[in-house]
């Protein structure tokens, strides 16, 4: 997931709406719904002449039971498995033949396709896309093959990798008995038991137009677009998309600490804490606050772990928000045997220090600096723009949220960052992580 | 926004097959670009655009570390970090203040024959960080003598960060992988050791060594400058100036490397090298990585592009090459595998890189080096051919989409030697390779049964029919760069 930010103000007129920002940015968005309930946003940009298809659907692995774990992914998969229309290995040879790239990705929150084409091809690309919506066809053999492939995704990023380890681990930690606990990618042993039924029982209940949004960038012609997306879409039906309800977040005191030492070698201490959700301007303030304490080279933990008592090559502080709730994450690279305590206690005393003593107005400013550098960057590329735009329209239920997050971001003042870290960056609510030898 | 740039005919059917070659038929429009080049040699292009108040200031130095001297991997890559420790007026902590400040940073990516420079930053600092950037390069505290007391602390603050560093990389199996792979294959040439460099390497190196790589290598003659994005005249400005007062040193000839020794280093290497079956051991692994290769061809070979193009039909890592079908769809060994041509200055190497679970890991060297030989043997399907000029010709105007990346990619042919119609050739050579050229390409420079087999993995894990490969070496993961 990346990162949400920035502020534009916009003029809406019924489906148009014109973004212009104190940055100077102009971005004309076109939104309508289908009567199945899809949600379209087209964005022209002829830089290029490509287009970024994305069909993202509001289903992650935060929809999934719990001891179905890695199913959204694993489903994700699938999806390229084929049709009656166009059979297994179809999809991938017709967008290739046209000269395009496809591929995909699974969050907590929402799964998303997405194919890069020449302009030319985008008929060709909606229905393929369209077609996959309702009339997958799967078998146990197709399954069976799959199975090891997301197995050796799940090594290659979780078992073999520290830094996936540690996030699969600690996100159990937060989360605990909440969907948002289970890793996406799901264990060995649920990969291992979900078969043929499971999956389409999933596609079921959460692959439908309305549970789905289309956002296309690039040089096409809108006219054009709009007639090959009802031609294709407008057939598929409605369906009744499953209500996950999960247990309400409560802010608790709880904290934990884990100590693993056989897995891997090196040193690394992870100090993770329960955040609010994406877009609530706590959520942004602790982006905020992350920026100040460990952005760059200069902020105070990295200039007091990594540069003056040498105890760690590096270090990051980052806020994972997403739909319900987020995680605060501290990541420290020890260097050789140092002891994870210090870099502990210059943790919470760099913390204590901040909800005590406040931060300067140029900290504050230059974080905000930093934040609408990498708004701007999201929107470098067609497939940066397309991506910010479905986030906002899948987890705030409007694309314009996006537009708006920068404002929400230059209205956070000292008393904030004070207030914000006080409640969600308390050392009573931390989960500990002391990993390596 | 829409300033530029490209416009793409593309006349031909997407789905013919490859009989219709030879034929020039789509054209291609880059973006415009303004190039200046100074009395001192320093070359500067600029694209304005002025969409988004964002702007980016790059730079590529035409050395890299091939450049390091024996024994001392990592000299390049350590002279790069000093940058970052201070410049002009400022010491180590106030230039990272300085930067901070403005939201920006100096990116320095290290790689075997060049080094590039970064940073980009919102428009309204775009003077501010131009000094910042320039002064890094140009004015970097620890080759001034006045300030050899901080220069000394700094560069053994830098080292012990390195050490800890490259302990550090051990645990990301992929790179570690790949660095080894790199250093058994070439053995003793230039391109052996990694750029980040090795733990000998790093207590070898002292200050002296940067400050005399940076005296012989930064120079005007190998340096290049991109100005993209929304940026103010007097930046541009500012940036003509400061550059244009650079004095060019006769560059001496270097200590370091001598043009004929390289030749010479290179294809000894080359001679030397003899097929392998490599395990690096480390226990608690839970997935071998797998890397196959051997030479290949240096960048400027007249092969390099035509071995691009067929290559990728096999192992371009997109779903519909012949590795993926294989390895991933049909049997599902892997969750991804790709092959490529390196070609550098003076040496080059062909490498496939994918992970497996250990009990597969036969499975996987087996079946690679059977599409391989296939390939060799048989040659290419005229239709997969045909298939992945489409993919290459439809994704090559990604290469413009931002104007920073566009010129990164000019600098860089540069290095190699191309002018700036390279990428305008590169285009024409993917429209215009026949089947019959992408056969003798691989046919001449695929050596499947000449390979280095290397496979980063839990000895102990591995399975027993392990030995099919061939004669097997084992080396624990801590002695492969001692």
């Amino acid at each position: 997931v990346f990162r949400k930010i920035f502020f534009i103000a916009f003029i809406f007129s019924m489906s148009l709406a014109r973004a212009e920002a104190p940055l100077n940015i102009d971005l004309k968005v076109e939104k309508f719904e289908l009567e199945n309930g899809m949600k379209v946003l087209l964005q022209v940009d002829r830089r290029i002449p490509m287009v970024s298809v994305n069909q993202w659907y509001d289903v992650g692995s935060y929809h999934e039971e719990r001891n179905r774990t890695g199913l959204a992914h694993f489903f994700e998969h699938l999806m390229f498995k084929g049709t009656k229309k166009f059979p297994d290995g179809k999809f991938d040879e017709l967008v290739s033949k046209v000269g395009g790239q496809n591929n995909a990705f699974t969050s907590r929150d929402y799964t998303g396709y997405y194919e890069t084409v020449p302009a030319s091809s985008l008929e060709q690309v909606l229905e393929l896309e369209a077609d996959r919506m309702t009339n997958l066809s799967l078998t146990l053999p197709q399954i069976q093959k799959e199975r090891e492939v997301v197995k050796e995704e799940r090594r290659m990023r979780t078992e073999n990798t520290p830094s996936g380890y540690i996030f699969e681990v600690m996100m159990e930690k937060v989360f605990n008995d909440h969907p948002y606990a289970s890793s996406v990618i799901g264990s060995m042993d649920h990969l291992n038991k979900t078969e043929l039924n499971d999956f389409m029982d999933f596609y079921k209940k959460f692959y439908a137009p309305n549970n789905s949004i289309l956002v296309l960038v690039g040089d096409f012609d809108a006219n054009k677009a709009k007639k090959w997306i009802h031609k294709y879409y407008s057939k598929i039906p409605r369906s009744k998309i499953a209500d996950v309800k999960a247990p309400p977040f409560k802010l608790t005191t709880k904290n934990t600490f884990l100590r693993e030492n056989k897995r891997f070698d090196n040193r690394k201490l992870a100090i993770y804490f329960y955040a609010p959700a994406y877009g609530t301007k706590e959520s942004f303030a602790l982006d905020v606050i992350c920026e100040i304490l460990a952005g760059d080279e200069s902020s105070p933990l990295t200039k007091s772990l990594v540069e003056d008592q040498k105890i760690a090559t590096a270090v990051s502080f980052w806020n994972y928000s997403m739909k319900y709730a987020g995680a605060v994450s501290f990541n420290a690279d020890i260097i050789g045997n140092k002891s994870f305590d210090t870099v502990e206690k210059i943790f919470f005393d760099t913390l204590t220090n901040l909800i005590k003593n406040g931060v300067s107005e140029e900290q504050l400013q230059k974080s905000k600096d930093k934040i609408s550098l990498d708004y701007v960057s999201s929107l470098r590329t067609l497939t940066g723009k397309a991506r910010v735009l479905a986030q906002s329209e899948i987890i705030k239920g409007d694309y314009k949220a996006f537009f708006g997050d920068l404002a929400v971001y230059q209205s956070i003042n000292k008393q904030d960052i004070i207030d914000v870290a006080k409640k969600y960056l308390n050392k009573n609510q931390s989960h500990i992580l002391h990993l390596g030898k | 926004m829409n300033k530029f740039l490209i416009s793409l005919c593309i006349v031909f059917s997407l789905v013919s097959c490859a009989t219709q070659e030879k034929k020039s038929v789509t054209s291609l429009k880059t973006p415009d670009f303004e190039k200046i080049t100074l009395d001192n040699g320093i070359r500067l292009y600029l694209i304005s655009d002025k969409s988004l108040p964002y702007f980016t200031l790059q730079g590529v130095l035409a050395k890299g570390s091939a450049e390091d001297q024996k024994g001392k991997a990592g000299q390049a890559s350590l002279t790069m970090s000093m940058l970052k420790e201070g410049s002009g007026n400022l010491n180590s902590e106030q230039y990272k203040l300085a930067y901070s400040r403005y939201s920006s940073e100096l990116s320095i990516d290290v790689e075997k024959d060049l080094v590039n420079f970064k940073s980009n930053g919102l428009s309204k600092y775009s003077g501010e960080i131009a000094k910042l950037f320039l002064d890094s390069i140009f004015k970097p505290n620890f080759i001034q003598v006045n300030k050899a007391a901080n220069s000394i602390q700094d560069f053994d603050k830098v080292r012990e960060k390195r050490f800890a560093q490259i302990t550090k990389s051990m645990e990301e199996a992929s790179y570690y992988a790949m660095i080894s792979f790199n250093a058994l294959l070439f053995n003793e040439s230039h391109y052996a050791m990694p750029e980040f460099g090795t733990i000998s390497g790093v207590k070898k190196t002292l200050l002296s060594d940067v400050q005399n790589y940076y005296r012989q290598n930064v120079v005007p003659a190998n340096l290049q400058f991109a100005l993209t994005g929304n940026f103010s005249e007097e930046t541009k400005k500012y940036l003509l100036e400061y550059l244009g007062s650079i004095k060019t040193e006769s560059t001496k000839k270097s200590e370091l490397v001598i043009e004929n020794e390289v030749n010479a280093i290179e294809t000894k290497a080359r001679a030397d090298f003899k097929p392998r079956v490599v395990v690096i051991d480390k226990p608690n692994l839970k997935q071998a990585e797998v890397r196959i290769g051997s030479f290949g061809p240096i960048r400027s070979d007249k092969d390099y592009v035509s071995l691009f193009i067929a290559n990728s039909v096999l192992g371009s890592g997109d779903f519909n090459s012949r590795l993926m079908q294989e390895v991933r769809v049909k049997r599902g060994l892997v969750y991804g595998i790709y092959s490529f041509f390196n070609g550098l200055k003076d040496n080059g190497a062909f490498m496939v890189a994918a992970s497996t679970r250990h009990d597969k890991v036969v499975e996987l060297v087996e079946t690679t080096i059977d599409i391989l030989n296939t390939a060799k043997d048989s040659g290419l399907v005229a239709e997969d051919l045909s298939t992945q000029k489409s993919i290459l010709l439809g994704q090559f105007p990604l290469k413009f989409e931002t104007d920073d990346n566009f010129l990164s990619q000019i600098m860089r042919y540069k290095v190699y030697g191309f002018d700036d119609n390279y990428i305008q050739r590169f285009y024409d050579r993917i429209q215009n390779i026949s089947l019959e050229e992408a056969n003798l390409v691989l046919k001449n420079h695929y050596k499947p049964k000449e390979s280095l087999i290397v496979i980063f993995a839990s000895k102990k894990q591995l399975p027993a029919d392990i030995s099919k490969l061939g004669k097997i070496e084992y080396l624990d993961y801590r002695r492969v760069f001692n």
